[in-house]
């Protein structure tokens, strides 16, 4: 039994496997939130979204469809376009949502705790946390990385956590009050969503037009029916392209109509 | 001027020149280039098919499996087929891919037909029995074919997991272990059907063998390979480590050292509880999969007698050694003194 999803060398089969790993961050993840919605609840003067709620759990639930078996272990070890759809999920998807999640009872507490703002400011500046994004992706899908790392537990689970560290990193600065950012503007979120994301289309068009495959470990995986590993990539590719690019494109729209909502002034971009 | 496009025209046209240990390739390098075999076995058209005469001055690409197989058989035939697909019709008209089953029981000439054609339909599919099968894949130094069948009706084939590549001048050339990538044959399979094969000059070896310490053959890597430089003794022991970098398990099934021993036997060192030690030959060691395997003194290692000469300090002794998926190589063990790099400690195999 493996602890984390990883490439297994194995005929694929629909039987289900356990891996237990997932279940603690999945549990881990499930008691946080519960955590952060219990010290939200005494915060009753604050205002209380109808979204804030399934947000939070819905990234909980997506976190756990994105790593549990068929999922995880279809992603990890015989489909690229699952991989690749792991990676929106975990990178993208799940971070965000959970952001959200958060009461705005739990972001005043953390206000009040100096160091840690500090850090966090420090971690989540714009600029660092947009590139660190980028390189995170970029390395994540280097084959000479992914095909040593997929094939144990331990550098399956290190991919997933990097990318879905990266991606609170990414999206704290767009979805999180602490700390305040007042020269974040949204002229400079607009850039910064496009700056950070704007990777994932070389990275799909490279798979989508790719010759050969790219990555031993989908190309040597013991074949699924109907579905050869250039296929299969160029799916892969079409995920970061289809899904992810829309993806983006709604964050920029959203920013775009707050901005205008909120009849902020060009200039103070 | 004339003389200029004489000669721009007689670069353009020349083939280039392929010769082992040259590194050009992706797969391993034959040492000994061996003529095509001679048998003739059913094509998937009821006919018979002389596998010598029908491929004659073509590349031909042979590989031994079944259709029932869920990894390596159609990986392999799958990658071949995409790169084939990517030739030029006359490229893919120089050459020919020929499917021999291990498995004649369940695959009949129909079944083998239908899989094949999954991949591309112009490969040749051959049926004989297992026994015939066998037989040349023996005179071709391949493991042979072991069917087992467990009490719940489960079969289970270990057959050999390599492609032989035969150059189109008839003789084996290459071989290409489980874990070759498109890529790989997409590099190899355009040189191998415009190159012309140049016999290396004598005493010459394989890429293979000279070089650096570590050999590797697909996804197995065998370095620090030596023999301790003894005097006046009947038998030496040959250490080295194999590390496997695949997903599987492969097996060491065989080994020997010509021109050095006459027999070459894997071992292991036993102690019992009352501290006696004993050797063990062993038929076979496994290589777990991400695993590391080292020979050494105190555990396992190659035990060589009948030596037809005293190893020297320097000398490159080879070892061919035989592994059940990745096939066939020659390893160089280097003559070392014996107080001089003998003294790894044992380890059993383990993965990682």
């Amino acid at each position: 039994m493996q602890w984390w999803c990883a490439a297994r060398g194995e005929t694929w089969t629909w039987t289900w496997a356990a891996y237990p790993g997932v279940w603690l961050v999945v549990a881990l993840a499930a008691w946080g939130t519960w955590r952060l919605q219990r010290i939200g609840e005494g915060d009753l003067a604050s205002p209380r979204p109808w979204w804030r709620l399934p947000a939070a759990w819905g990234a909980v639930v997506l976190l756990w469809l994105t790593l549990d078996w068929p999922v995880g272990a279809l992603g990890a070890g015989y489909l690229a376009s699952v991989h690749a759809a792991q990676y929106l999920s975990l990178a993208m998807i799940v971070p965000s949502l959970a952001l959200l999640g958060v009461p705005l009872g739990a972001w005043e507490r953390l206000a009040r705790r100096d160091t840690l703002v500090r850090v966090i400011g420090i971690v989540t500046q714009p600029f660092r946390a947009m590139l660190f994004f980028t390189v995170v992706m970029v390395f994540s899908h280097q084959p000479w990385l992914v095909d040593v790392l997929m094939t144990s537990p331990l550098g399956s689970f290190a991919l997933d956590a990097s990318w879905f560290v990266s991606g609170l990193v990414f999206w704290w600065s767009l979805c999180v009050p602490v700390p305040a950012r007042p020269s974040f503007v949204p002229l400079l979120r607009l850039s910064y969503v496009f700056g950070g994301t704007v990777a994932h289309v070389f990275l799909g068009m490279w798979m989508l037009i790719a010759d050969y495959p790219i990555f031993a470990t989908y190309e040597l995986a013991p074949p699924l029916p109907g579905m050869t590993a250039v296929n299969d990539q160029q799916w892969a590719g079409g995920v970061f392209l289809m899904i992810g690019s829309p993806l983006v494109l709604l964050v920029m729209t959203l920013i775009f109509f707050r901005w205008i909502g909120t009849g902020e002034e060009p200039e103070q971009a | 001027m004339p003389v200029l496009i004489a000669g721009l025209l007689a670069c353009g046209g020349r083939e280039p020149e392929l010769a082992a240990g040259r590194g050009q390739f992706r797969g391993a390098e034959v040492r000994e280039p061996r003529p095509k075999p001679d048998f003739t076995l059913t094509a998937t058209d009821g006919t018979p098919f002389n596998f010598r005469r029908a491929t004659e001055g073509k590349l031909t690409l042979l590989f031994f499996g079944y259709t029932h197989c869920p990894d390596i058989c159609p990986v392999h035939l799958a990658n071949i087929g995409a790169v084939r697909k990517k030739l030029t019709p006359s490229e893919r008209d120089r050459m020919t891919v020929v499917f021999v089953t291990v498995d004649p029981d369940r695959d009949s000439l129909p079944v083998i037909r239908r899989w094949l054609d999954n991949f591309d339909r112009d490969f040749v599919g051959l049926r004989g029995t297992l026994d015939q099968a066998n037989a040349i894949q023996l005179g071709l130094d391949l493991p042979p074919t072991q069917i087992a069948v467990d009490t719940e009706g489960t079969v289970d084939v270990a057959h050999a997991a390599q492609v032989l590549v035969f150059a189109p001048d008839g003789k084996l050339r290459l071989v290409y272990p489980f874990g070759t990538r498109q890529d790989d044959w997409a590099h190899d399979l355009p040189l191998l059907l415009t190159g012309r094969w140049v016999e290396p000059a004598a005493g010459g070896a394989s890429a293979i063998e000279t070089g650096s310490e570590t050999i590797r053959i697909g996804n197995l890597r065998i370095e620090n390979a030596r023999v301790p430089a003894l005097r006046g003794v009947a038998t030496v022991s040959a250490y080295f480590t194999v590390e496997n970098g695949a997903a599987e398990d492969d097996w060491l099934v065989g080994i020997e050292a010509p021109g050095f021993a006459g027999s070459a036997m894997l071992h292991t060192q036993e102690v019992s509880t009352l501290g006696q030690v004993s050797m063990a030959r062993l038929d076979s060691i496994r290589l777990p999969a991400q695993g590391r395997l080292v020979f050494a003194p105190g555990g396992n290692h190659v035990m060589l007698e009948q030596l037809l000469r005293e190893p020297r300090t320097g000398d490159r002794i080879p070892l061919v050694l035989r592994f059940r998926r990745a096939g066939r190589v020659t390893v160089p063990a280097l003559g070392v003194s014996p107080t001089d790099g003998l003294a790894t400690p044992a380890a059993a195999p383990h993965s990682h």
